[in-house]
């Protein structure tokens, strides 16, 4: 066949239409990741304007440089409260330039004296309660620097009396729009205890991607350190649990059904008991799954979501189609040398069956994985959402920053993109043995 | 093919035992989180924790547990407020251990309801207005007249603050606090377009409207409000016309009203003032924080909302640039302002001990001191202060200093005239929004047939079976 | 020859130990978790489904008043019903129009390219992965009508400005129309393998008679796939009847009720309303179409065998 290399009338045409639609599907299809790709990095400034923009401006990079000199005070406390003051109401009062970071650094005669770093990421999550409003007191922020200090909303280093620093006489102000615009705020407000000596700016490259390091961040109130991503986790451990379910607990049902019961008719009987139940959807038995996890307490823990996917009428299907085709002779061998059926099952079938499981496996991820609904409904706080959940409360929430929402989107595709090109050989196998393809 | 089996089996087990530790550990851990009660992680002060102080301070009466569904998102800004008074609370009545739980979820209200019904609603909670006429209906609000009357705190609330959360005598909810709404509008896009004051009838407000579109380009005149609680809105300009969209009658039972020339009149309002002036967002179908957005981008002149701008200010838009004014008045001649607000609600279901806790503990927050405190920490971290106050020995005046004149004058002005939500509003909200979306997205469509749509079919399916149930005496 | 005749013996002698009725606790142990599972999990709820539909039910004082059928006759006779039935109906159509043939058409085209096939049948499950909570709220933004990137570019060649959701006709296209974009996925996988596995000497004859490429499409490949498409439609047609995700969070049924379905309306009846005894109906309802669909797609499947 493939020396033949008589090409008919029509097969080039066909060849290149085949090439041209291809394409076309591809790029149609991607476009719209590619779009949501470059919203997670974007301003949000930018998002949000009328007319859409295509190209992410890169965040301007500013630092500051404050003298203290002559001053006596020795607290840390204090110089870190004025470096505060120095990043975030100059950013509060502009946050609609697009600030990448801003960096303060503070020398007192002559030595540097500390090193203050606030990242785009945590001004954007910190900026509803630590600076809701254009009101700019010392007092606000001593309140402030407790929530700012807890959350790790602002890098502070404290040198005491650091490398020698040498700060050139002249304008040490950047000459662009930006810093012109914060020197002159800093001078009007007059809200720093310290001397703003220098103001530059620049750009960070890296500050592009802060609305991903932003969903860590943003700290719920009883989850761990990782903030939004505890959402995935959460989705993850539901996902684990329910393909361990399917796995060993509906193999065993299956295998029993296909090579441990004799009789027909009870076998007959088990499998429609099973496959049944695939004609139930889901919506109709909502209200009563919830009703019954709220007597049994359940509701709102990653179980309530778990629990109602343990049954699922095609995995069992699936399982039985796979352990009908198991060569007798080889059970037969291990029953005769005496082996329990348990052990057949362990040593024997589970090794031989990792094509289907990893089927079975694929199959219910992502499906457990996009789950939304029964999760929407059965979880009340915040810490037992996945990250369906989550995401579709971002959009309703008070401070709907759309960067986020494209940054969780891009992250929630990646473990599955995973598992597709993991599997993707093991799902091709298992179309082929499901018979689907008639 | 011996070694396979056992290798897969230590792989089944480990997975199941990882499983069973992080569940677990999720689950305590969910647990030990959830009852961190007044002592949160996050600014914790230098007092001694809850727990410390409960074995320290000799208690002579037993611990009695509630819940309350108060605890601050994270990013609340009055985060640092809240946990300041659940430890002073925690203090003060070492007996009483408050669980706090964070329900600021948007569907809070949904998850409300099957909560108690699933008897783990919180202890106390803070219904709205409206939402309190239907569960004392329900019978989930305790009636907790005796508390109320027993209480030195009783004649500290303004005249007739109790007459909402009251039915047939008895109480059923402590005052909570209590605003008015109105027009906020933008006064630099008004100053561009030359407007010297806000509209004063609907014929100025569309006229208004349309200029500051066409002198300040690139902006809508006005945010209207067409997803979600459409009725909020709507509710206004139904009265403006001089009327409401429900009567309750003397029996108790409930009257629709949505064919009412003033309903109609007030949705040929909307009809015109999107498809005839022109003066409205093109995406009506957006919900109340995207209006907002446009406000505080600047994109849009003018927007319906109550006597708190923080969402404006918190988002970066300079308080001076916001003004506020009561409504236009309508063909009636009127512009009430809707009063809004909310109670202290405890739990029917709850035990006596945890409801005359729960009853405690609402009033430790109404208590001169903590509402001093209140407003205080609102005034100093720049918080909008709402003006009006609820108890009638705080004097307002100190707190709002920093409120623009003329945006106070304007909040004074309209809660001259105040009004409540139309009755039933909770159970019939979702059948008149369907009218409104209907005039606003389809130019051909009839307000008074679409008014008689919703009407039957709220009739069938709510108002009915109210009637029947109020009239039987179901009053559980 | 030794082996052989001891399992003979073997099983015979396993035979008469089942005759003799003795209870193998294997089989049941192996099975119990499951059917314990299924019960509490499938049967119950659907029981309790429909006795829920029997009462006006009261979430605080369950069941509350019993009512027998008169949730089924209220919803029959609710004009929402019968437009979310239509609705449902009308995103069937639709999805048969714009999302159900884009597998089949991509797998056609596709099993003529030879080179790099491995990669772009890859690149074609990239779409499908984005879960659909995400890939809505990005579609919603782009429908914006003020700020969205539709109306800009279809503004750019001159057509629009359109409602998207803000139009009562347009919302329905709307909801479906990101389903153009994202299908292939598995299914397109599905027919891929379906046509990779007609046997090659059909099209040698087909070659030899005369039968060009284009021609060889429509009557080679389409009939001997048919059989596959039909089980994957009905498949389809479950999943577009109950769907919820998509339109839940797009448009929450809006506005003005253009897109509510009736799995929507299980799910407001319920939790908005707190009309739970409706709600069950109309669940049960549901399952009734959805058990129907089933039988046929099991007899299809049947027959085939």
């Amino acid at each position: 066949m493939k020396g033949n290399r008589i090409v008919e009338n029509g097969q080039r045409r066909l060849t290149i239409v085949s090439y041209v639609v291809t394409i076309v599907f591809l790029v149609l299809g991607l476009l719209p990741l590619v779009w949501l790709f470059i919203t997670s990095i974007m301003d949000n400034n930018s998002i949000d304007s009328f007319t859409p923009k295509f190209v992410p401006k890169v965040p301007h990079s500013i630092s500051i440089t404050l003298d203290y000199s002559g001053m006596d005070n020795n607290d840390p406390q204090f110089y870190e409260k004025d470096a505060m003051k120095a990043t975030w109401f100059p950013w509060m009062a502009h946050m609609k330039e697009n600030i990448g970071e801003i960096t303060v650094t503070g020398v007192k005669d002559g030595h540097e004296l500390y090193r203050a770093k606030t990242i785009a990421a945590q001004f954007y999550v910190g900026q509803p309660f630590i600076v809701p409003t254009q009101i700019f007191k010392d007092s606000i922020m001593a309140q402030r620097l407790p929530q700012i200090e807890d959350r790790k909303l602002s890098e502070f280093t404290w040198y005491g009396q650091g490398d020698a620093v040498s700060i050139s006489g002249g304008s040490n102000i950047t000459d662009e729009p930006l810093s012109q615009q914060l020197a002159y705020f800093f001078d009007k407000r007059d809200i720093l205890d310290g001397k703003l000596v220098v103001l530059q700016q620049s750009h960070n490259w890296w500050r592009l991607f802060d609305s991903y390091l932003s969903l860590n961040y943003l700290a719920l109130q009883s989850a761990g350190s990782f903030g939004f991503y505890q959402y995935f986790i959460n989705s993850f451990i539901v996902c684990i649990g329910v393909i361990a379910w399917q796995l060993v607990l509906g193999g065993m049902g299956s295998y029993a059904m296909s090579q441990l019961v004799a009789n027909k008719k009870i076998r007959f009987s088990l499998l429609m008991y099973f496959l049944a139940t695939i004609m139930i959807p889901g919506v109709s038995i909502l209200i009563p799954q919830y009703l019954f996890m709220q007597k049994l307490g359940l509701l709102d823990s990653l179980w309530a979501i778990m629990l109602p996917h343990f049954a699922w009428g095609f995995v069992m299907f699936l399982f039985k189609g796979f352990f009908d085709q198991l060569p007798k002779e080889l059970l037969q061998a291990a029953r005769v040398d005496g082996a329990s059926e348990f052990s057949t099952f362990i040593r024997i079938v589970i090794p031989m069956s990792i094509p289907v499981f990893t089927i079975v496996a694929v199959l219910t991820f992502i499906p457990v994985w996009n789950d939304f609904l029964w999760p929407y409904v059965v979880t009340k706080s915040q810490h037992s959402w996945t990250f369906t959940v989550a995401l579709n409360d971002l959009q309703n929430s008070k401070n709907p920053r759309p960067n986020w929402i494209s940054a969780g989107g891009v992250i929630s595709m990646i473990p599955l993109l995973l598992v597709f090109i993991g599997t993707q050989g093991a799902i091709e196998k298992g179309i082929n043995f499901s018979g689907i393809k008639g | 093919m011996k070694q396979r089996g056992g290798f897969y089996k230590s792989i089944a087990a480990i997975v199941v035992a990882v499983l069973l530790v992080a569940l677990t550990a999720c689950g305590s851990g969910n647990k030990n989180n959830s009852e961190a009660s007044g002592s949160p992680s996050s600014s914790s002060s230098p007092k001694a924790s809850e727990s410390e102080s409960a074995s320290e301070s000799p208690s002579e009466e037993p611990i009695v547990e509630i819940t309350a569904w108060d605890l601050q998102p994270a990013d609340s800004p009055i985060k640092a407020l809240k946990d300041a008074q659940f430890e002073e609370f925690a203090r003060r009545y070492p007996n009483i251990k408050v669980t706090h739980i964070d329900a600021s979820q948007t569907n809070g209200r949904e998850k409300f309801l099957t909560a108690v019904a699933g008897g783990e609603g919180p202890d106390i909670s803070e219904p709205a207005f409206p939402d309190m006429q239907v569960y004392i209906q329900k019978g989930i609000a305790a009636d907790i007249t005796d508390f109320v009357n027993s209480s030195p705190e009783k004649d500290r609330f303004i005249e007739g603050s109790f007459n909402l959360a009251s039915k047939d005598g008895r109480i059923y909810g402590i005052p909570d606090y209590m605003y008015t709404t109105g027009l906020i509008y933008n006064k630099k896009l008004f100053q561009n377009a030359g407007v010297a004051n806000p509209p004063a009838t609907w014929d100025e407000f569309a006229t208004v409207a349309q200029t500051l579109q066409e002198k300040n380009p690139g902006t809508v005149g006005f945010d209207i409000l067409g997803m979600d609680w459409a009725d909020w809105h709507f509710e206004y300009y139904v009265w403006q016309a001089g009327g409401d969209l429900t009567e309750l009658q003397p029996d108790g039972t409930v009257k629709l009203t949505f064919t009412s020339d003033a309903a109609v009149k007030a949705l040929q309002y909307y009809k015109d003032l999107k498809w005839k002036y022109k003066v409205t967002q093109k995406n009506v179908v957006q919900d109340y924080p995207d209006n907002q957005k446009d406000f505080y981008t600047g994109h849009s002149a003018m927007i319906l909302g109550g006597s708190d701008t923080a969402a404006f200010t918190g988002n970066g838009m300079d308080p001076n640039d916001i003004g506020f004014a009561p409504f236009p008045v309508g063909p009636a001649g009127v512009a009430p302002s809707q009063v809004g607000g909310a109670f202290y609600m405890v739990n029917a279901k709850s035990s006596p001990e945890k409801q005359k806790a729960a009853f405690t503990y609402a009033m430790f927050f109404m208590s001169k001191e903590q509402q001093e405190y209140f407003y205080q920490f609102h005034k100093d971290n720049g918080l909008g202060v709402n003006p009006l106050a609820i108890v009638k020995d705080i004097d307002m005046s100190q707190y709002v200093t920093d409120v623009p004149a003329d945006f106070l004058a304007g909040v004074l002005k309209s809660a001259e005239n105040p009004q409540l939500e139309y009755y039933l509003k909770s159970s019939l909200s979702s059948y008149v929004v369907k009218p409104i979306q209907k005039v606003l997205l389809d130019p051909n469509s009839d307000p008074l047939t679409e008014l008689q749509k919703a009407q039957e079919l709220a009739q069938k399916e709510v108002i009915d079976k109210y009637n029947e149930d109020v009239l039987s005496g179901v009053a559980q | 020859m030794e082996n052989q005749r001891e399992l003979q013996l073997f099983e015979t002698n396993q035979k008469r130990s089942r005759s003799r009725k003795k209870i193998r606790w294997t089989p049941i142990l192996f099975l119990l978790p499951s059917i314990i599972v299924f019960f509490v999990f499938k049967y119950y709820p659907i029981f309790d489904a429909i006795y829920i539909s029997l009462f006006n039910y009261d979430i605080i004082n369950p069941p509350g008043r019993f009512v027998g059928f008169g949730n089924y006759e209220e919803f029959l006779g609710s004009e929402t019903f019968w437009i979310a039935m239509k609705n449902t109906f009308i995103f069937l159509i639709l999805s048969m129009a714009i999302v159900f043939w884009v597998p089949i058409v991509q797998a056609l085209f596709l099993s003529n390219i030879r080179r790099f096939n491995g990669m772009y049948r890859v690149l074609y499950q990239i779409p499908s992965v984005l879960p659909i909570v995400a890939g809505v709220l990005l579609w919603k933004w782009m429908y914006n009508p003020d700020r969205g990137l539709f109306n800009y570019l279809l503004g750019k060649i001159g057509l629009g400005p359109y409602g998207w959701l803000n139009d009562l006709h347009m919302t329905k296209l709307a909801i479906v129309l990101p389903g153009f974009f994202a299908s292939g996925g598995v299914g397109m996988l599905l027919y891929y393998a379906a046509i990779k596995s007609i046997s090659s000497e059909i099209f040698e004859a087909a070659k030899i008679d005369g039968c060009g490429p284009w021609r060889r499409i429509g009557m080679i490949i389409l009939p001997n796939i048919t059989f596959v498409i039909l089980i994957q439609f009905i498949g389809f047609m479950s999943g577009v009847l109950l769907s919820f995700d998509n339109i839940f969070v797009m448009t929450q049924g809006g506005p003005a009720d253009a897109s509510l379905v009736v799995a929507l309306m299980i799910q407001k009846t319920a939790f908005v309303q707190s009309r739970f005894g409706i709600s069950a109906a109309l669940s049960f309802f549901m399952f009734i179409v959805i058990v129907i669909l089933t039988v046929i797609q099991f007899r299809l499947q049947r027959e085939e065998e």
